[in-house]
């Protein structure tokens, strides 16, 4: 074989190494810009759902749920759980004159237990009126509430949680949400690369104006 | 030429595929620009948001933060000079209790996304053309202004994502 011809085999390996390559980068990229995108909108999904419901913590059409009795005697809080994962409320939701209880929780079932291949981290979100859950199987792997006795509190400040005192979750003025959904697949960077879940996290407090003093 | 045939064409092919691999790695760093300015800027939104909706719930003036509203109004309302939190305050929100002492406020946040650098002003309108007033009126607009050391613009400075809020006297 002369000289040439195995030089030419050689840079054309190279090249279609660097073109092989290239093609597996690009698609990577794509693929990974895609997930995120759904990630996105699974994001967007939860969230609008907690931005209707939370600023709406505690309303009834006369005035807040506190003038309104459970039970002779005794009168509606505003907030009955105040949990790291869990929170329950009540509100007139549906503004149709009745309080409803609506509760968010993440639990600890896992969306893809029947399947081990698909990703063990993430956990089934419940948003749940008077009893009827909704369940959330969008991939949230964190969803943790943050609660704050005063406006505008650092983080560092925020109150202990769980909050069983009645008196002391009167107090509550702000709520802090901090979400991260996960992808079902790992998005691989190559042949022998372990791959990583793609994320796309979301964090608001909110200011419900019925928790105003 | 003879002889430098195959070099030229090698060449040739070289530079072809550097062109290729050009465009696919714009494109890639194009998709990850995207990826995460969409991250952060959502972020943004709801950064903003959160100080927007705190001071909407405060009281619209210091002035007014008491049983009794001022006797004349606007003229009654802290002096278009004198907006901002006052002295006992200082730059601690949770201690604001009316709309105008975000004025100047600063802030940095840490969130999943790194930090946010918030700054706010508050500033007294036209109820009519809602631009800056120089005297008191009904009328008092929030800037919130937002940056972060990935957004950045073609020079490497960092964008300014500002949000506005224009809040009524009368209609709280």
């Amino acid at each position: 074989m002369n000289l040439g011809l195995i030089t030419s085999y050689i840079i054309a390996g190279m090249l279609m190494l660097a073109i092989v390559t290239m093609n597996i980068n690009l698609s990577t990229s794509s693929s990974e810009l895609t997930v995120t995108q759904i990630q996105k909108q699974h994001v967007q999904t939860v969230t609008d759902m907690l931005t209707y419901d939370i600023p709406k913590i505690g309303f009834a059409q006369n005035g807040k749920v506190t003038a309104y009795e459970v039970s002779p005697g005794v009168n509606y809080e505003m907030i009955e759980v105040a949990e790291d994962e869990k929170l329950v409320f009540n509100s007139d939701i549906d503004n149709d004159g009745d309080i409803d209880e609506i509760t968010w929780e993440l639990t600890d079932t896992k969306v893809y237990d029947s399947d081990p291949s698909k990703n063990q981290n993430v956990k089934v979100l419940i948003r749940s009126q008077n009893g009827v859950d909704t369940e959330i199987r969008s991939g949230v792997k964190k969803f943790t509430i943050n609660y704050y006795d005063e406006y505008g509190e650092t983080k560092a400040n925020r109150m202990s949680t769980p909050i069983t005192d009645p008196l002391v979750r009167a107090n509550i003025k702000q709520i802090d949400v901090e979400l991260i959904i996960e992808s079902k697949e790992k998005i691989r960077y190559s042949v022998n690369s372990d791959g990583r879940y793609v994320a796309s996290a979301w964090e608001k407090r909110f200011t419900p104006r019925n928790l105003q003093d | 030429m003879f002889g430098y045939t195959e070099v030229l064409q090698v060449i040739g092919a070289m530079i072809i595929f550097s062109l290729i691999l050009m465009t696919s790695n714009s494109m890639i760093l194009r998709n990850s620009t995207m990826q995460v300015e969409g991250e952060l800027e959502q972020e943004t939104i709801a950064l903003a948001q959160d100080i927007i909706e705190e001071a909407r719930i405060k009281e619209f003036d210091a002035n007014t933060a008491g049983n009794l509203p001022p006797t004349s109004i606007p003229g009654g309302f802290t002096a278009a000079g004198s907006l901002g939190s006052s002295g006992s305050e200082g730059n601690e929100r949770h201690k604001f209790n009316d709309f105008d002492d975000y004025d100047s406020y600063t802030e940095t946040v840490e969130t999943e996304h790194g930090e946010f650098e918030i700054s706010a002003e508050v500033f007294y309108v036209d109820p009519n053309t809602f631009a800056p007033s120089g005297t008191q009126t009904t009328f008092k607009k929030m800037v919130v202004t937002i940056t972060n050391a990935l957004l950045v613009d073609g020079s490497d400075n960092r964008k300014q994502y500002q949000f506005e809020f224009i809040r009524n006297y009368y209609a709280d």
